[in-house]
């Protein structure tokens, strides 16, 4: 019998759409503001008016969660982008060239590699101070070995097929040879790489906000919140329920897409 | 002055034995509009000698002597720089495996293109595409628009061999190297090719250096022969007086070894019988 749809795809495709749209909205509107306290209304449970109660300041969660969804997001996807560049920059020069270059360099991030990124993440961030920029930038660093090596070991393969040779024997140049003969065809490594290393961020930037070393209260973030409802879990457990969730939702959201576009990839 | 001269070349791989050289003084020119056929059974140094003359053994596995000039430049001496201004314009060199010679992300016609966008930037892009086009049917691909915009794995192994000739003669090289390329097509599609290559030759006088362990074949198509024997080569000349007197007796065991017609008679079988 054959099996029909890619019910991944499709859940992680709606769940995505759905929280992409949510996260947009987020920059631009919320309900009410993430930022405004209001006494009289802290700590109240789920209603109509405040879909996740509200938290110890009387703010709506859900604002929050949208805003802080946001964050979280923009964190994650810049993260990613300079991971990957970095990544795809060295893997790919070590695993074409090899030789000593390739040792050392693969030995540094064997290194960096060695300790949790969330440790490393957060000395960096101590020293250089915690800003938006600062957790990007550390982050995106440490998240380049996993893209490295990715790329590496597909470079490494590829250097030797002969659609590459062949491309020499034309007098393609090296960077050319690199970048436009090699690198599409690492895509159905590289994209599921991206996507776990998109949740990674989204959980390493949620760890280190909840640890206080990420973003700075008010401003809203989904480990923040956590943190925040740490206090509250007996008397307001919606709090801590809705920034949890919300972590939970992103990243499922995107890893069944990724599963689903493999799938994809796969039947084709 | 000859398009191709090899002197004495030698090449060792640093993981054999010091005195084992896996091609042994080989020296031996053609001339413009040549085709010399260069035979020998799988190991004899005649992949690694087409190798050299591309200028693609690397330094890190293998040492080489001896000197190869490519219509007067001394190939030995090149930077990559300069040789990347050879391959591709002056010398191309198609190898057997169509199936894997082709990049599976991008379509035939830019592909066969490649050599043109490298080398001919002067060219824009619809002069590309309409040399491209021209070399695709001069490869006997006559329905070459549709064979442009076809993705590697859309297309045959006898399609993808004539795609390679094409990308190969796409910039009117002086010198074409084809490494084995008959090798994995079957019988009628060898013909084709075989007579393709004659056809290129015989217009635009491209010198062809046809690489093969198929007696069969170099006699269909070379003007000239050499063979080579763990490295060395062991006789060469005009094919018809090596096939009709052969000097060497690796030469004679080579050419007693190709079926022929009586040969099949006197056995009593022939796979067509299926007995």
């Amino acid at each position: 019998m054959k099996k029909t749809g890619n019910p991944y795809l499709l859940t992680g495709g709606i769940l995505s759409a759905l929280l992409t749209a949510v996260i947009i909205t987020g920059f631009f509107w919320t309900p009410y503001s993430t930022t405004a306290m209001n006494a009289k209304e802290k700590l109240q449970p789920p209603s109509a008016a405040h879909w996740f109660g509200t938290d110890n300041f009387g703010r709506d969660v859900f604002s929050r969660v949208m805003q802080g969804a946001g964050t979280s997001f923009l964190i994650a996807a810049l993260v990613v982008v300079i991971g990957c560049s970095a990544g795809i920059l060295i893997g790919s020069v070590c695993g074409y060239f090899g030789g000593t270059a390739d040792l050392i360099l693969t030995r540094i991030c064997d290194t960096i590699t060695a300790f949790p990124a969330i440790l490393l993440a957060l000395v960096i961030v101590s020293i250089t101070g915690s800003s938006v920029s600062n957790i990007v930038l550390a982050l995106g660093i440490l998240f380049i070995p996993s893209f490295a090596r990715v790329v590496r070991t597909q470079y490494a393969g590829i250097r030797n097929l002969n659609y590459i040779k062949a491309a020499r024997l034309q007098g393609v140049r090296t960077p050319r040879i690199l970048y436009t003969h090699i690198l599409p065809n690492t895509l159905s490594v590289l994209v599921p790489a991206m996507t776990i290393g998109f949740n990674n961020a989204v959980l390493a930037e949620a760890g280190m906000s909840f640890l206080g070393i990420g973003i700075q209260p008010p401003e809203a973030s989904l480990g923040t919140m956590l943190r925040d409802s740490q206090n509250y879990l007996a008397t307001a457990p919606w709090y801590a329920l809705g920034a949890g969730f919300s972590i939970v939702l992103l990243i499922l959201s995107f890893s069944l897409m990724s599963e689903g576009v493999q799938n994809l990839d796969a039947q084709n | 002055m000859s398009l191709l001269e090899v002197e004495n070349l030698r090449v060792h791989f640093h993981d054999a034995a010091p005195d084992r050289y896996a091609v042994d003084g080989v020296s031996f020119s053609m001339e413009e509009g040549d085709i010399l056929g260069l035979v020998g059974e799988s190991g004899t140094g005649k992949t690694v000698t087409s190798m050299c003359i591309g200028g693609l053994l690397p330094r890190e596995k293998a040492s080489t002597q001896g000197s190869i000039t490519l219509d007067g430049v001394e190939i030995f001496d090149c930077s990559q720089k300069a040789l990347n201004e050879i391959l591709g314009r002056e010398l191309a060199i198609v190898f057997q495996e169509p199936m894997t010679s082709f990049n599976p992300v991008y379509r035939i016609g830019r592909q066969v293109g490649e050599s043109l966008y490298v080398h001919r930037r002067d060219l824009g892009r619809e002069q590309r595409k309409e040399l491209v086009l021209e070399a695709l049917r001069r490869s006997g691909l006559s329905d070459a628009e549709e064979v442009f915009r076809k993705y590697p794995h859309e297309l045959s192994g006898g399609m993808l061999q004539r795609a390679m000739v094409a990308a190969a003669i796409v910039t009117e090289p002086k010198l074409l190297i084809a490494d084995e390329v008959t090798t994995a097509l079957d019988v009628s599609m060898q013909a084709r090719i075989l007579d393709l290559l004659k056809q290129l030759n015989a217009d635009t006088r491209m010198a062809i250096l046809f690489i093969s362990h198929d007696l069969h074949v170099v006699n269909r198509l070379c003007r000239r022969v050499i063979v080579m024997q763990r490295g060395k080569i062991v006789e060469e000349g005009l094919t018809e007086e090596v096939f009709a007197h052969p000097k060497h007796e690796y030469t004679k065991r080579l050419i007693a070894a190709i079926p022929s017609r009586h040969a099949r008679r006197a056995g009593g079988r022939s796979i067509y019988d299926g007995k």
